[in-house]
């Protein structure tokens, strides 16, 4: 028995049906053609088998398909992590070698070189007062770039902070996000219905997530759960957990990654991140920029050492001191334990008469590692204490009062114990911390007299100030095997290849992704020609179907008039 | 392999992207004719731009001193010419004088001329660049000629007869400003604090009281003042073989 003219005007329906949703399709198609997170669809026409006689039934609609490859969708994904970590490596580092910024000339290194001029002026005019003011001018200024630079380093560093929290919440978001798009998909895939663009939406909330973080991703129900890496649960099906931003650190102000999951159980996950934006973050922040820090620290401490070694022992024009009150203090508990970094040997402070010729010398012998600052304080009172010559007294807040009585004066002319060095009598430069708080003795700066240039307070002696200014080409740093301005080159060399290193990485990950992009697209972007050649088929197979109902019509109706 | 229009798309973008990032090196480079802009344009020659700068800038320094020095030099140069001129000066005075057309006028008359010379030289050995003294090795500020009288040293003569007074392993000098010569007479020969002397100030005319010579002895002239304090001096061991400082011996 052959089909009935009904069932085929059934089956012209259908077919108009099927090429007028390739029609709908195409043009989905060719309006997303510029959205670069569309995959393209097709409709798939399925063949409607003859259910009793061997007449094919015509075509239905089976669905319409995304055409993805999901193992380059995943592959696209996971560079993306990559890409964030050397974005955000380049652009910090390109922000730190601003901060360093020696080629336009007025960096550390040009201080340091003014610096070191201004020395050897002062070598060689140790009575011309100009040459004192303009040494101060030259080791303030290089004290300020020191701290200048040194604090611009960690300004990138709460910025970066700061854009850690942001990124934390964006985390939070997208985690939201993807819960939310997995109910959603599979609400849609359950009610037949197709979850083609949503699940587009979902990659591309995906690739924004793995540029902040690197993911791990399992498919389970048509839902995807996302984890961090050592393989903490971000998203669970439905079910987003929260990441915050934790203050819990060891240094006041920096934050942590800390992850809450629905149990309340939360967990530190800061060390645990791989590559990624916030993973990036945390090592720049915690890693490479303390790193430069801690080299611009040494470099100020050294600096500071090596110079103070040599001004404390030295004498100015007419600078010996009726009175000498230490830099540093020391905190109570610290008064009885061995005064940390001192050396044996001797002490010596010279007394001056009123007449400015020299007068008795007194030598503390001092014990490294054994004598504590009280130690030293009675036995500088015991040795020269006598007749009222000099005296040594321990203030309250720690620090330590050194005063000649008599009319006299002294100043301290020899120092192997490195004493005056390490509590900071008559330092040059001032500092605890190193590049952070580095500054000009203020007293140097008030009496300009008083810089040590030579030594035993005669005038012309210029042997102090040649001293210090030869500590320029000095090996004086790692050991002393190295002098200030190698150290400082290897600095810059060592951020400059660190520059050059992540541009040409972040490239070549330009240029991976840009394979995987474009492997994507291959199988997934709009290809216009075949949307119009597609419209051109879809139209002509409408018109073929309507002429086809129309036929069957006409046979109808001589059916009818028969 | 099959090309959609985003291929296309992102393939131009991504080439006229590079060609900007060059072009843009490469306008950089001409505006400014540097080739290394940054430290990762070229690291390590970034560096060695800096050690040559600090060459540069040590060069400068030093030039500034060894400027600053010439000026010392020129100083020291002028001063020591003075000094020499001055010196020859004297050694033509005096040699004027080692001639028996000589008198003792003339001599006297010398002596002031090498006194005055002895001044100049003290000030030339006194100048000062600026606020310091040249001669005074690193004790800029100390003055290394002393004018003071009392250390002025001026040989002011012996008596000229009665016999030289031997002064066995001690030296006598005299010290102060003279304006006309002393002639000391040893009166009483014997150790420090008991030999005793009279002292002249008219050529031997008339003579003063006596004294008892000691270690230091101000001359008083025969009208018992204190003659423009010149004082004598006597140093060396306290004793001789004899248990005194003075020997007379016949010329």
């Amino acid at each position: 028995m052959s089909s009935s003219l009904f069932s085929q005007l059934d089956m012209g329906k259908r077919a108009l049906l099927g090429q007028q949703s390739g029609m709908s399709v195409s043009g989905h198609n060719i309006a997303n053609i510029n959205n670069e997170n569309y995959s393209r669809q097709r409709v798939e026409l399925e063949e409607q088998h003859p259910r009793r006689d061997k007449f094919g039934m015509g075509a239905d609609v089976r669905g319409v398909a995304r055409v993805a490859d999901q193992f380059t969708s995943q592959r696209l994904i996971g560079e993306q992590s990559k890409g964030g970590t050397l974005d955000i490596r380049e652009n910090v580092l390109g922000k730190l070698e601003h901060v360093f910024n020696e080629m336009e000339g007025n960096g550390i290194r040009h201080a340091m070189n003014e610096f070191w001029d201004a020395w050897a002026h002062l070598a060689t005019n140790p009575e011309g007062e100009m040459y004192r003011v303009e040494l101060i001018t030259r080791a303030e200024s290089l004290a300020n770039r020191l701290q200048e630079t040194r604090s611009n380093t960690q300004l990138i560093r709460k910025e970066l902070n700061a854009r850690i929290s942001e990124r934390v919440e964006m985390v939070n978001q997208m985690a939201t996000q993807l819960a939310r798009q997995n109910e959603a998909i599979q609400q849609t895939d359950r009610g037949q219905g197709e979850a083609n663009d949503l699940k587009d939406e979902r990659e591309k909330t995906l690739k924004e997530l793995s540029k902040l973080v690197q993911i791990d991703t399992v498919e389970q129900d048509g839902a995807l759960n996302v984890s961090l890496g050592g393989g903490w649960p971000l998203v669970v099906g439905r079910h987003p957990n929260r990441v915050e931003a934790s203050l819990q650190n060891e240094e006041l102000g920096m934050f942590r990654l800390r992850g809450v999951d629905p149990a309340g159980i939360s967990r530190d996950l800061t060390d645990i991140l791989r590559q990624g934006e916030l993973g990036e973050m945390f090592r720049l922040r915690d890693g490479i920029l303390p790193g430069y820090q801690g080299k611009l620290d040494e470099l100020a401490g050294e600096l500071s050492y090596k110079i103070n070694r040599l001004h404390n022992t030295g004498t100015g024009i007419n600078s010996a001191h009726e009175k000498l009150n230490s830099s540093f203090a020391l905190k109570a508990d610290a008064q009885v334990k061995p005064l940390p970094f001192l050396k044996d040997g001797k002490f010596v402070v010279q007394m001056v008469n009123a007449d400015r010729t020299l007068d008795k010398a007194y030598a503390i012998q001092i014990t490294a590692g054994q004598d504590t600052l009280k130690d030293i304080v009675a036995r500088i009172n015991q040795t020269a204490g006598e007749g009222g010559d000099f005296q040594a007294r321990l203030n309250r807040e720690g620090s330590v009062n050194l005063e000649a009585g008599n009319g006299k004066t002294f100043f301290i002319s020899q120092d192997e114990s490195e004493f005056s060095v390490v509590m900071g009598f008559n330092n040059f430069f001032e500092t605890l911390k190193g590049a952070e708080d580095i500054h000009l003795n203020p007293r140097l700066k008030a009496e300009p007299n008083k810089i040590s240039t030579g030594k035993d307070m005669v005038p012309g002696d210029n042997t102090t100030a040649l001293a210090i200014n030869s500590l320029q080409f000095s090996p004086t740093m790692q050991d002393d095997s190295v002098t200030y301005d190698e150290y400082y080159n290897g600095l810059l060399a060592q951020l400059g290849l660190e520059v050059n290193r992540s541009q040409a990485e972040r490239s070549n990950q330009k240029l991976v992704m840009d394979q995987f992009q474009k492997m994507r697209d291959e199988t997934s972007s709009v290809n216009m020609d075949e949307e119009v050649a597609d419209m051109v088929q879809y139209q002509r197979g409408f018109e073929a179907a309507s002429k086809f109902i129309s036929t069957v019509d006409e046979m109808t109706q001589t059916v009818i008039r028969m | 392999m099959r090309v959609t229009d985003l291929t296309k798309q992102h393939s131009i973008l991504r080439n006229i992207a590079n060609n900007a990032d060059k072009m843009q090196n490469l306008q950089e480079g001409m505006a400014s004719g540097k080739r290394i802009h940054r430290l990762s344009d070229d690291p390590i020659g970034a560096t060695q731009v800096q050690d040559y700068r600090t060459s540069l800038s040590y060069m400068d320094a030093t030039k500034r001193n060894i400027n600053s020095d010439f000026v010392w030099l020129d100083r020291y140069e002028a001063e020591l010419a003075h000094m020499a001129d001055l010196m020859k000066e004297a050694k033509s005075l005096v040699l004027a004088q080692a001639n028996d057309s000589a008198d003792e006028a003339t001599r006297r008359l010398t002596g002031k001329e090498i006194q005055a010379i002895i001044d100049g030289m003290v000030n030339s050995g006194n100048s000062m660049n600026g606020k310091l003294f040249m001669f005074s090795g690193t004790q800029t500020y100390t003055r290394p000629l002393e004018t003071n009288p009392e250390t002025q040293t001026a040989l002011v003569g012996l008596e000229p007869s009665g016999g030289p007074v031997v002064l066995d392993g001690f030296q006598a000098d005299f010290r102060g400003y003279s304006t006309h010569p002393y002639i000391l007479r040893v009166t009483h020969p014997g150790p420090l604090g008991q030999a005793r002397y009279a002292v002249s100030d008219d050529n031997g005319e008339t003579w003063s009281k006596e004294n008892t010579l000691l270690t230091s002895n101000e001359m008083v002239n025969p009208k018992g003042q204190p003659s423009d304090k010149v004082t004598l001096r006597m140093t060396g061991p306290q004793k001789n073989a004899e248990g005194g400082p003075w020997n007379t011996r016949k010329g």
